[in-house]
């Protein structure tokens, strides 16, 4: 069992360093963007993911049945992750962002248990890995939030430019980035949005490999009872990636099915 | 500044800012969760509270107890367990002065307070204002627009309290963790600076014991000049921000345990965004204009269900609540007539607070439960020298934070300290922000019972747990 889980994590660091190689965008890319960036008044920059006009490399939609089904998505997520990633969560309030964070910051600590709270006020509550038992040993996760700030702003209170070369970030409310925005090709943008009550209900997201069919009864930062309405109301989530990188995983992906 | 502060002598005590009978208490009287408390982080894998020899209190020890480097490691770093004064100590034989800095997050701000309670001089710089002057962020322009900041607003601190420079303060606190790295840096490093240059005492400050301790100061100074300690150890404290939703047991200084926390969102954070689902006007702050609103409707037109009703924990929930409130909304046609939005206001208002009452309920009911364990323990235990004594009670909960200024939260949690024989205590909103204020009055604490920390080689921690968390299930 320990030499299994020994081989798993072993296995988990080589996937993490290879994707890291494959990965790799040079740092000067980043500030002259970022410089280009700050001279708009308005700090919002024509090549910011969200952009109209941004051509996306590969986009899919995702069904989420429930608040467990934005969670697994976030699972996923933290499965095929690499340092320098960054991760844009787009919705209005209550689509799921939270939870979507949430399963992420789970798998990625390999922590069911780990309390994920609203960066709403906090602007970036981060997740080191001293011990190295993470997916990705001794990176950080960011978990930020640009709701209260705005545009550009963040980039006063976070060193962004070193959290989006080194660290992995999901980012909530990502149109606040303004001039902070990284290169597109790091980001995979993914939108949540509830679905039009016009169409038909969609079937549940398949059960994830592995599982051993132990739920929690209750899982932290779900209520119980009475909240039928809204929470597991149908959403959408639309995946953007506008790099090869993320294409290529966004790809696998759909294909592996979640 | 306040003319009653102003007024207050000094006491020619020693630990006239602490009293004397909180020396004897934490001597004489172990706290009252003490040893069960300790029985319960154990259970949770944390750290053991490192408060439980507190005869030991002013001895030094040869082991300082503080959290493992780059990770969570314990909690803040227990005064009860230390004295030692790595960096000496003020002359505490008269009132000596603290400059408090505070740069954890947003805000820039700085104070002077004496150690008898007075605030003698404060300043804040609010971030949006310096963003303003720098329009489009780069960031080496940031960091010394902070920089920047930080010297201003300790000058300014410092002449509000008649004082030139940091030379004339008897010692320097600085808040190290938890925030956000790059704000705290810029605070630390200032202060870091000016202990060296000038030789004085320093206290690397926990932000949100910090959030704690400042209820001490404002029990002081409601409290009429000479009376006895107003807030004793040990007490609970509720802090209900926009940031914060947190029940601590505070034993002592440096001694806290974590009670519950919010799985998802603060409750001040949810006021807010429920005030804009509904459409107010959040000038003036999102959670008054919602609680404003709310007296206008009738909760039973719209009933919500209250958070995680079959959940006997202590843990707080608010963000189903907040989608909920967003689900209605998106069902009434056009966003809702205006009374049908005062309802859902009133709703969320009553179902967010019988929420944060359960929880408080349950709390009390388990340290209920603790004092009564420990109470029948054997006497001569080892862990308990005074066996024999009555274990004293919580003396008070405290209610901090933005949202501790709603009226129905005061009054809610204001009769169910009454039914438990509890004094309520809630600071004055000012000293609820991030402020110098709290961070001089953290540092003055930790002086009075002869802790100071070294200066040189202060690393600031983004993550900070301010004590362990207790498992607590009924």
């Amino acid at each position: 069992m320990l030499l299994l889980a020994a081989w798993a994590r072993g296995a988990s660091a080589a996937r993490g360093a290879a994707r890291r190689a494959a990965c790799r965008v040079p740092r000067a890319g980043i500030y002259a963007l970022a410089r280009a960036g700050a001279a708009r008044a308005d700090g919002a920059r024509a090549d910011a993911p969200w952009s109209p006009a941004r051509e996306r490399a590969h986009q899919t939609r995702w069904p989420l049945p429930s608040a467990e089904a934005a969670a697994e998505l976030g699972r996923a997520l933290a499965r095929v992750c690499a340092p320098g990633d960054v991760i844009l969560l787009s919705g209005e309030v209550g689509m799921g962002k939270s939870t979507l964070a949430r399963g992420f910051l789970r798998e990625m600590s390999r922590d069911e248990r780990l309390v994920v709270s609203s960066p709403s006020y906090l602007l970036d509550i981060t997740y080191p890995d001293p011990s190295g038992s993470s997916l990705l040993p001794g990176v950080t996760v960011h978990h930020m939030d640009l709701w209260r700030l705005p545009p550009g702003q963040i980039a006063a209170l976070v060193d962004v430019a070193s959290v989006f070369r080194d660290d992995v970030a999901l980012v909530e409310w990502p149109d606040r980035l303004g001039a902070a925005a990284p290169d597109a090709t790091r980001c995979l943008l993914v939108e949540l949005e509830q679905l039009d009550r016009a169409e038909p209900p969609v079937a549940r997201a398949a059960e994830r490999p592995g599982d051993n069919g132990e739920g929690e009864s209750e899982a932290d930062g779900e209520v119980d009872g009475g909240f039928g309405e809204g929470e597991d109301e149908p959403r959408r989530a639309t995946l953007s990636a506008y790099g090869r990188c993320w294409a290529e995983r966004l790809a696998r992906l759909a294909s592996e099915g979640l | 500044m306040n003319g009653a502060l102003l007024a207050l002598l000094h006491h020619g005590s020693v630990l006239a800012c602490a009293g004397p009978s909180a020396l004897a208490r934490v001597a004489g009287r172990p706290g009252v969760a003490s040893r069960a408390a300790r029985g319960a982080a154990l259970r949770a894998n944390a750290a053991p509270p490192v408060g439980a020899s507190r005869e030991h209190v002013g001895l030094p020890k040869s082991v300082l107890r503080r959290g493992g480097g780059g990770g969570d490691g314990g909690g803040a770093p227990s005064v009860a367990a230390t004295g030692v004064a790595l960096s000496g100590l003020p002359d505490r034989s008269r009132p000596f002065t603290v400059l408090g800095i505070e740069t954890s997050c947003d805000d820039t701000a700085a104070a002077v307070v004496r150690s008898d309670g007075a605030i003698l001089g404060e300043s804040i710089a609010k971030q949006d204002a310096i963003h303003a002057q720098w329009g489009g962020v780069v960031p080496g322009l940031a960091r010394d627009a902070h920089a920047a900041a930080v010297g201003r607003v300790v000058g300014e601190a410092l002449a509000a309290a008649g004082l030139s420079s940091a030379a004339d303060v008897d010692a320097i606190g600085v808040t190290v963790g938890p925030g956000l790295e790059i704000c705290l840096r810029v605070g630390s490093a200032h202060a870091i600076e000016l202990a060296q240059r000038h030789g004085k005492p320093f206290v690397a400050v926990h932000h949100l014991e910090a959030h704690c301790l400042m209820a001490r100061l404002a029990a002081r100074a409601a409290a009429p000049p000479g009376s006895a300690e107003q807030l004793p150890f040990p007490f609970l404290s509720l802090l209900v921000s926009g940031g914060h939703c947190q029940l601590l047991l505070c034993r002592g200084v440096g001694d806290y345990a974590i009670i519950g926390s919010t799985l998802d969102d603060a409750l001040g954070e949810a006021y807010d965004k429920v005030a804009r689902l509904l459409g107010l006007d959040v000038g003036g702050g999102g959670g008054a204009a919602l609680e404003a609103f709310a007296r206008r409707g009738n909760a039973a037109n719209a009933p919500l269900p209250v958070p995680m009703a079959r959940r006997k924990d202590t843990s707080f929930s608010f963000a189903g609540l907040k989608t909920a409130v967003r689900t209605r909304v998106g069902k009434l046609d056009g966003g809702g007539s205006e009374a049908e939005r005062a309802d859902l206001a009133a709703a969320f208002q009553l179902a967010a607070i019988a929420h944060l009452e359960q929880r408080l309920r349950y709390a009390l009911r388990w340290c209920a439960e603790q004092r009564s364990a420990q109470a029948d323990a054997p006497i001569g235990d080892a862990a308990d020298n005074d066996g024999a004594a009555r274990v004293p009670p919580l003396s008070a909960l405290v209610v901090s934070g933005g949202v501790a200024a709603n009226a129905l939260v005061r009054a809610r949690l204001g009769a169910l300290c009454e039914e438990h024989g509890l004094a309520m205590h809630t600071p004055p909103p000012r000293l609820c922000t991030d402020n110098g204020v709290m961070v001089a009055w953290a540092a003055i604490e930790r002086l009075a019972l002869g802790h100071s920390d070294q200066a040189e080689g202060t690393e600031v921690r983004a993550r900070w747990p301010l004590g362990a968390a207790l498992e607590v299930t009924l």
